[in-house]
């Protein structure tokens, strides 16, 4: 494809040398790290820069500025030519106003898609060289479970840094909802980045004013903070005096030392509105205080990922504060951070390249409807071009004139579809199906997505003004309407019945799409987590920095366990370590006296640290003995509940498992019920549920609290609580059902993108069915006045109008159905409940479409049917 | 039709992206391939330049004498084409020194003032 496109555009006596020079550049950037995007993106850019100097090349040499044939003459051919059309587009608004409206559809969800696509997945930082940056993510494994460390101190990434292997580090970290206060204005609530002290100088970043603090600078005095550009424009209204100003942000006082340009921080999805040194992180967030920072890191030329990866999982060890990990088996990864680091990409990745693939589809139907409307009016001007034609205006004259209205239809319908994408793509992103909080990657409505939305805009100019040019080629243009023959009307027809059937196939696959991911909703909707989510809410608390000795954390969650507890919205309280339905989880080895694995993965089950009364709460079932009623749970002897899958698994049955002992000394009081702990789509997990008392110390916990009444109305009331307790501890509450919700977020995401494009298409094919049946029965009135003269009944003239839009459905859906079941093989990954070769998805979908084309037919048949013969006589 | 008055041009008469480009064909002494002398802008100038615009300006300085070059045989790892080398002409680097001594005796001395200017 790359090297086709470079062919047809590089061409030329220098077309060798310049490709070979485009293919050398872009396998360079692949051999640097480049990903395959980035690579392709800015060999894109060097082609289109190289063919438009050819381009210009060749028109500098062919011509003189002056003389006949020469580019001042050419120029205002063109120029005449494109008032020309205007006048004509002018003087029709209602079809000018379809054409471009239809396409404007088109390039306009095709713009929008990409927008959210190059913010989230596409977009490299802006910082220099943003291909060698990675971000350092490590694993220690320890004792049979493996120990998250991504997040490292202040101190380890300056020991990490003096070990000079593969390159240099940075670390930083994110605070919501701080106080930004400014001398003479209001406070502001911003975004802080806090950043260690080499951040800019590795990161290469450029100021847009101002200057960015380097490394060996000490903050005698002021604390220098850095506003970003999309902050200082939105919020500061680009204040050029914003520089040296004093400021403060929670307890820290600085000035403002400059302005970014374009760059927005290093987590993507969520874009940081001021950067602070991390010397002064305690008093800004002192919440997470104790928090590590993210790492990032700067690859030195020469090395590649592997090597990498390898030295510093060696050098990674003796930096760890705990002697313990010193032991373990660690492990380091390098991802990819070239466009910033994102928790968010991997799980939207899948849903935004569907999406372009569905607007994809959507533009094809948008082109092919305004290749219809274009071709009926260039039949309708075939006198224009046959006078043209005879007072001296060449075949070429005539298809530039084409030509040139194609472009300007294009034009206009890109310029709206620009502002379509413009409204559109925010409202898209904030249906991102990621986790709890929206993401907010920041969209940017500049040259990039411009020029994709021109490119687009030509591509689909083209599909829609190919079908007139593709007549002008093959018929005489001196041939007026008059003296058209069958064989010239059949040739039109055809090419109009290729376009609809074209519109009808993408109708089917959108339609189709939009139908399996409605029933994959529907059945998620349906499944039984197992447990009852109703009437839930979710509290998750990080007390990080509170207590690190287990007895006295226990006792503080306990503290807020009695708060919450005593709210008279709230009935009963539970907790467990990361919640349920959130992602996270915690896993451990199963021991068992006198039963040996028989591969590695039997001795694994998923592990709840849980609070009291975790059963009732949620009201799951208890298959046998007993739960963990405050009474067991606070018990110092060690006990477990056990899933049913758990129990059949290691002890054959249910009952066989209460009373046995597992891990030397923790026994099996009870047998609880499967459920869904991770997504609805999980199927029975073996599952042991432990009290947290007997856990070490962790300082994340969710408490899982059962409301009487209105559900919402409760969060409120137990955010006050937990504030009331602890003003700084950081706390999120949301409800059971909400954090179900999200699990199916990327399912919903597409689903509703592909409903919204799947009515799109249907509405326009029905206007294609519309206008083509109207047009055929006004061509055929004379015809079909005979007809009825001759004692045709009314039913035999719609069955004959009816014949053609059916054939050509019938064609069309014919092409789409092999195409339907390819997409249902790429959706499988997001189906559920719903097989590829459905029986019931693709037919009832190609019925349904019979059936509206049909209803887009039958207003036309039924004016054809009461045609007056002798009216229609005395007419002509 | 318009009339346009075609603007009188000196023969040796350098655009601002043909200097660079001779520039860059000049640091480059023997070596100057499409890619050196991509890099070479690149690298000292930021801006981004596309193969087709260096060919092409080159493929116009050849005309005008004001470049040689030299087509050499395919090398191994490379994409199997020839690859075409520049060098400076003597009368290229006339060109070239009377446009840098132009810009250099208007722009002489005004670094200061610029850089005044330009904070305020």
């Amino acid at each position: 494809m790359r090297r086709w496109l470079t062919a047809i555009l590089v061409r030329g006596r220098h077309a060798p040398f310049i490709r070979d020079d485009l293919e050398h550049l872009y396998a360079r950037d692949r051999a640097q790290g480049a990903s395959v995007w980035r690579a392709h993106w800015r060999y894109a850019h060097l082609l289109a820069a190289s063919a438009l100097s050819i381009w210009r090349d060749a028109l500098r040499r062919s011509s003189h500025l002056d003389g006949p044939g020469g580019m001042a003459q050419v120029i205002d051919a063109v120029l005449q030519d494109v008032r020309y059309g205007a006048r004509l587009l002018w003087r029709s608004p209602g079809f000018t106003a379809c054409v471009v409206l239809s396409l404007a559809l088109g390039i306009g969800a095709a713009a929008a898609v990409f927008s959210v696509a190059d913010a989230v997945l596409l977009r490299p930082l802006a910082a220099n060289d943003p291909g060698q940056l990675f971000e350092f993510r490590a694993t220690a494994g320890l004792g049979g479970a493996l120990k998250q460390l991504n997040r490292i101190s202040l101190d380890g990434l300056r020991a990490l840094g003096r070990t000079r292997e593969a390159g240099e580090f940075i670390g930083f970290r994110t605070a919501d909802d701080r106080l930004l206060k400014r001398s003479g204005s209001g406070a502001l609530s911003v975004r802080v980045e806090m950043v260690s002290e080499n951040y800019f100088d590795v990161l290469g970043v450029t100021p847009l004013m101002g200057r960015l603090p380097g490394g060996s600078e000490s903050y005698s005095g002021s604390i220098p903070m850095v506003l970003t550009e999309h902050f200082w424009r939105g919020q500061i209204g680009a204040d050029p005096d914003v520089i040296g100003q004093a400021v403060t942000i929670g307890g820290a006082a600085g000035v403002i030392a400059g302005v970014t340009r374009e760059f927005t921080g290093m987590l993507a999805e969520r874009p940081a509105d001021v950067i602070v040194p991390a010397a002064v992180a305690s008093l800004v967030d002192p919440a997470t205080a104790s928090t590590g920072f993210r790492v990032v890191m700067r690859l030195r030329d020469g090395l590649t990922v592997d090597v990498a990866e390898q030295r510093l999982a060696a050098v990674y060890r003796a930096v760890l504060p705990d002697p313990r990990l010193q032991r373990a088996d660690i492990r380091v990864t390098l991802a990819d951070a070239s466009r910033g680091v994102s928790d968010a990409r991997e799980s939207m990745e899948r849903p935004l390249v569907l999406g372009l693939a569905l607007v994809a589809v959507l533009l094809l139907v948008a082109s092919a409807n305004a290749g219809g409307l274009l071709l009926a009016r260039f039949t309708s001007r075939s006198s224009e071009f046959a006078i043209r034609h005879a007072i001296g205006a060449g075949r070429r004259r005539l298809l530039r004139q084409v030509l040139v209205e194609s472009v300007l239809i294009a034009g206009l319908a890109a310029s709206a579809g620009f502002l379509i994408a413009r409204a559109v793509s925010p409202l898209l992103l904030g249906l991102a199906p990621y986790g709890p909080t929206p993401v907010e990657f920041e969209l940017r409505f500049d040259w990039r997505l411009l020029s994709f939305t021109l490119a687009i805009a030509a591509a689909a100019g083209l599909v829609a003004g190919g079908a007139p040019l593709f007549r002008l080629l093959s018929a005489d243009p001196s041939l007026r309407p008059v003296h058209e023959t069958r064989s010239v009307i059949r040739g039109r027809r055809r090419v109009t019945e290729t376009l609809i059937a074209v519109q009808v196939a993408c109708a089917l696959l959108l339609v189709v799409a939009a139908g399996a991911m409605a029933r994959t909703l529907v059945n998620l909707g349906r499944v039984d987590p197992g447990f009852d989510a109703d009437g839930v809410l979710a509290i998750a608390v990080d007390a990080a920095g509170r207590t690190r000795d287990d007895a006295s954390l226990a006792a503080y969650y306990l503290r807020l366990h009695e708060q919450l507890e005593s709210l008279p919205q709230i009935e009963r309280v539970t907790s467990v370590q990361f919640g349920i339905m959130t992602g996270a989880e915690t896993t451990g080895t199963v021991e068992i006296a006198g039963w040996s694995p028989v591969s590695d993965d039997d001795r694994w089950a998923r592990l709840f640290w849980v609070g009291p009364d975790f059963f009732d709460v949620l009201r799951m079932p208890l298959l046998a003995g007993s739960g963990l009623g405050r009474e067991q749970w606070a018990n110092s002897e060690h006990i477990a509940v056990v899933s049913r899958a758990f129990a059949e698994f290691y002890f054959g049955s249910i009952s066989g498992a209460v009373g046995r002992t597992i891990n030397g000394n923790v026994r099996i009081v009870g047998v609880a019920g499967d459920a869904s702990y991770g997504t609805l789509r999980d199927q029975p997990i073996r599952a042991m549920f432990v009290p947290y008392t007997h856990a070490p110390s962790r300082t994340v916990r969710t408490f899982l609290a059962r409301t009487s009444g209105d559900t919402r109305a409760a969060i409120r009331p137990a955010l006050a609580a937990m504030r009331e307790h602890d003003p700084s501890l950081s706390v999120q509450v949301t409800t059971l059902k909400d954090q179900i919700a999200t699990t199916v977020a990327r399912e919903r995401f597409v689903a509703i993108v592909a409903v919204i494009l799947s009515m799109l298409s249907l509405a326009l094919a029905c206007t294609a069915i519309y206008a083509a049946v109207a047009y055929a029965v006004a061509e055929r009135r004379r015809e079909l006045a005979v007809r009825v003269a001759l004692g045709a009944t009314r039913r035999d003239i719609v069955g004959l109008v009816l014949k053609d839009p059916f054939r050509v459905t019938i064609i069309g859906l014919t092409l789409g159905v092999p195409a339907a079941y390819a997409l249902m093989h790429s959706l499988a990954a997001l189906l559920f409940g719903v097989t590829p070769l459905d029986a019931a998805v693709i037919p009832l979908s190609a019925v349904g479409l019979l059936a509206i084309s049909a209803a887009a037919a039958l207003l036309p048949a039924h004016r054809a049917a009461t045609v007056d013969p002798q009216e229609c006589f005395k007419c002509s | 039709m318009r009339k346009r008055a075609k603007i009188a041009q000196p023969a040796s008469y350098l655009g601002e992206f043909e200097q660079l480009v001779l520039f860059a064909v000049l640091r480059l002494d023997d070596a100057a391939s499409g890619v050196g002398i991509h890099d070479e802008i690149e690298a000292r100038t930021g801006r981004s330049v596309s193969p087709g615009a260096i060919y092409t300006t080159l493929g116009r300085l050849e005309e005008r004498g004001l470049v040689a070059s030299i087509v050499l045989p395919a090398v191994r790892g490379r994409v199997g084409r020839p690859r075409k080398q520049y060098q400076l002409r003597p009368a290229g680097a006339r060109a070239l020194r009377d446009a840098y001594d132009s810009l250099q005796a208007l722009a002489g001395g005004l670094s200061a003032k610029l850089i005044e200017l330009a904070k305020g």
